[in-house]
């Protein structure tokens, strides 16, 4: 009777458990391996091992003028959702609003909506304000895409707060402002550095509202679809790999110090 | 900026101050006066009240209606960081990020002090505290009862005119609970500061306090030095918030006569006690004040009970005792000698004083939280 009893649902969960992760992450395996080859097009498994399509890649300067660009678009995207995520966080979390869930709603519904109708929205408005193909437009879009993702993840923190450490800040004789920032702001901030690595990352990725607003100047991902449709070369692997290493690292970054202020405030 | 008129240790007036929140009465005409030195504290279950008086006398709740003076002036309308009061919070609120020194110089730094003004004041207050040489410390390398202390240490720094406590010493464990009342006792003594003090312990409320308001439905149902409130209970209310008592129904058979339904007794009032428990309907008899060496006096009531259970409390027992009419009471002795315990089962004559029965008002505020 001591023999340990089978236990087939642990078994199953188990195995289901691995079968999503393989499937999650199963496209690493596949670029990875292929940005390591020589050979002239895209094929699984590589042959013939080398760094030529990274070579490639940072030699062509219209992989480099597109990587700019998205760098500068992304940079813009994150810095305005950042910035307006957070204060629309502020009047959520901190004013009695009776009409609180509705706005939430309101504010978190790009997630939602396809893509391509945000897309041809920001197009024909644009176009009627006559400022298509431009980084700044395309900024601005992409910040609408991303500041739900602030809202959700700096809303989060600002949850976690106890509202004593600024009305201690406030009996101590600062005024409102000066509360919030010595008292909130330092345990939001990991937060919000979160918010800005993620919603740079999905400007950074963002093809569909690009392709739309963008006509002279390509993005990363408009010319690595470009690619795509065209010729089919391995460069695309190398830039995805750098843009997988670049991504884990930032978000890896960034889920460190989240960590870090959450032990510090835990006291 | 700030105003610094105000010496260390100023009168507080609250003028029949009202709060609500929406149909929520959280005071209604509460009025209380603090003199200059005096550590009074608010005695309530929570909804009581307590918090929401701390809340507007240091500007985080507007009163609906009312007054509320420092020092004779109305701080009302002004907002908390003018109104230089100091306060203790139960989770110490402790700036996470800046080290021990920089929590307690931050109200200096916030009056424009120049730094060696800064530096001897954090100084002299973490001296106070015990904590001088933890200036390098941060929070998060402090035991709970250190952090209590720096949050203390930061709320007299700038000699406030009044220090609250919102119930500070809730979070740490009893040991170190009792270590830190002295602590504070012995801080109210030295810096002679004004205090109020929330709390909805009743022991702490007994060991700390000048003066203990006992708060129900956002109003004092009595205020009073410990001894009196613990000795002369007003209500039902109070009577039960403070310390263990047994409470007691009684109805009068004739005007010189009372009988306590609940021990099946009656008694004869003395001619010199005639109008004892006047209106009333029930006493509260503290368990200390019931006597099984009885000694015949036309002033005692004595009854009949049996040992249903006993605690043993140390230096004291404790038991519980059914009347014959199936009331529980308790009832405690210092052991001794010659106190034998006794057993489960056991019947016994107990009797009390008269005189050590308080007749208590049904109370008709809060009595309903009690």
């Amino acid at each position: 009777m001591n023999k340990k009893p089978f236990n087939l649902s642990k078994l199953i969960l188990t195995g289901y458990f691995f079968v999503v992760i393989l499937y999650l992450v199963f496209p690493i395996f596949i670029v990875i391996p292929i940005s390591f080859s020589n050979n002239p097009f895209l094929r699984f498994p590589p042959s013939n091992l080398g760094v030529f399509w990274y070579e490639t890649y940072f030699s062509d300067s219209g992989w480099v003028e597109a990587t700019l660009l998205s760098l500068k678009v992304a940079l813009l995207a994150c810095a305005i959702s950042t910035l307006v995520g957070t204060m629309a966080v502020l009047v959520l979390e901190r004013k009695a609003l009776r009409s609180k869930n509705l706005l939430t709603y309101f504010i978190t519904s790009p997630i939602i909506v396809p893509h391509i109708f945000i897309s041809l929205g920001m197009f024909i408005f644009a176009i009627r304000l006559g400022i298509e193909d431009n980084a700044i437009t395309l900024a601005f879009a992409h910040a609408t895409i991303a500041f739900p993702f602030v809202v959700l993840i700096v809303g989060a923190s600002h949850r976690q707060l106890d509202p004593t450490f600024e009305r201690a800040a406030r009996v101590l004789g600062a005024g409102p402002v000066r509360a919030f920032f010595s008292a909130a702001f330092p345990s939001l901030l990991p937060g919000i550095v979160a918010a800005a690595v993620f919603s740079f990352f999905v400007s950074f990725d963002e093809l569909i509202i690009a392709e739309f607003m963008m006509s002279g100047q390509q993005t990363l991902p408009m010319r690595i679809w470009a690619d795509l449709k065209l010729e089919m070369r391995p460069t695309i692997a190398a830039v995805s790999s750098i843009l997988i290493v670049a991504s884990i690292i930032g978000m890896g970054a960034a889920e460190i110090l989240r960590r870090r202020s959450v032990n510090m405030s835990n006291n | 900026m700030i105003e610094r008129d105000v010496e260390f240790g100023a009168s507080v007036t609250f003028d029949s101050v009202s709060k609500t929140y929406g149909a929520v009465k959280a005071l209604s005409d509460f009025n209380l006066s603090i003199q200059r030195g005096e550590f009074v504290t608010l005695l309530g279950p929570s909804g009581s009240g307590k918090t929401t008086a701390l809340n507007v006398l240091a500007g985080f709740a507007d009163a609906t209606e009312g007054d509320v003076r420092v020092n004779k002036k109305s701080i009302l309308g002004l907002p908390p960081e003018r109104r230089n009061i100091g306060m203790v919070f139960q989770n110490y609120s402790l700036f996470p990020h800046m080290n021990v020194f920089e929590n307690v110089a931050f109200p200096l730094r916030l009056r424009k002090m120049s730094q060696a003004e800064i530096k001897k004041r954090v100084g002299d207050s973490l001296a106070m505290v015990q904590l001088a040489e933890f200036g390098d410390r941060m929070p998060n390398q402090l035991s709970g009862g250190q952090r209590q202390r720096v949050a203390f240490a930061r709320a007299i720094v700038f000699e406030p005119s009044v220090l609250l406590m919102d119930e500070p010493l809730g979070a740490l464990d009893l040991k170190l609970r009792e270590a830190m009342q002295l602590e504070i006792k012995r801080y109210h003594k030295q810096l002679g500061c004004t205090i109020l003090f929330v709390t909805h312990d009743q022991g702490e409320a007994l060991a700390l306090s000048d003066r203990i308001a006992v708060m129900g439905e956002g109003q004092i149902v009595q205020i009073d030095t410990p001894d009196r409130i613990y000795d002369e209970p007003n209500s039902k209310y109070v009577a039960d918030f403070i310390g263990t008592t047994n409470i007691v129904d009684f109805e009068r058979v004739s005007p010189s006569r009372v009988r306590f339904s609940d021990l099946d007794v009656e008694f004869e009032l003395a001619d010199s006690n005639k109008n004892w428990g006047e209106g009333r309907q029930s006493i509260s008899l503290r368990p200390e004040k019931l006597h099984r060496d009885i000694s015949p006096s036309d002033q005692m009531i004595i009854f009949d009970g049996s040992i249903e259970e006993y605690l043993f409390l140390g230096n004291i027992i404790q038991y519980s005792v059914k009347t014959k009419s199936g009331k529980t009471l308790l009832f405690q002795e210092h052991r001794g000698p010659s106190v034998p315990i006794l057993a489960r089962g056991e019947t016994l004559k107990l009797a009390f004083s008269i005189n050590d029965a308080r007749p208590l008002d049904e109370g008709t505020h809060g009595s309903g939280l009690a």
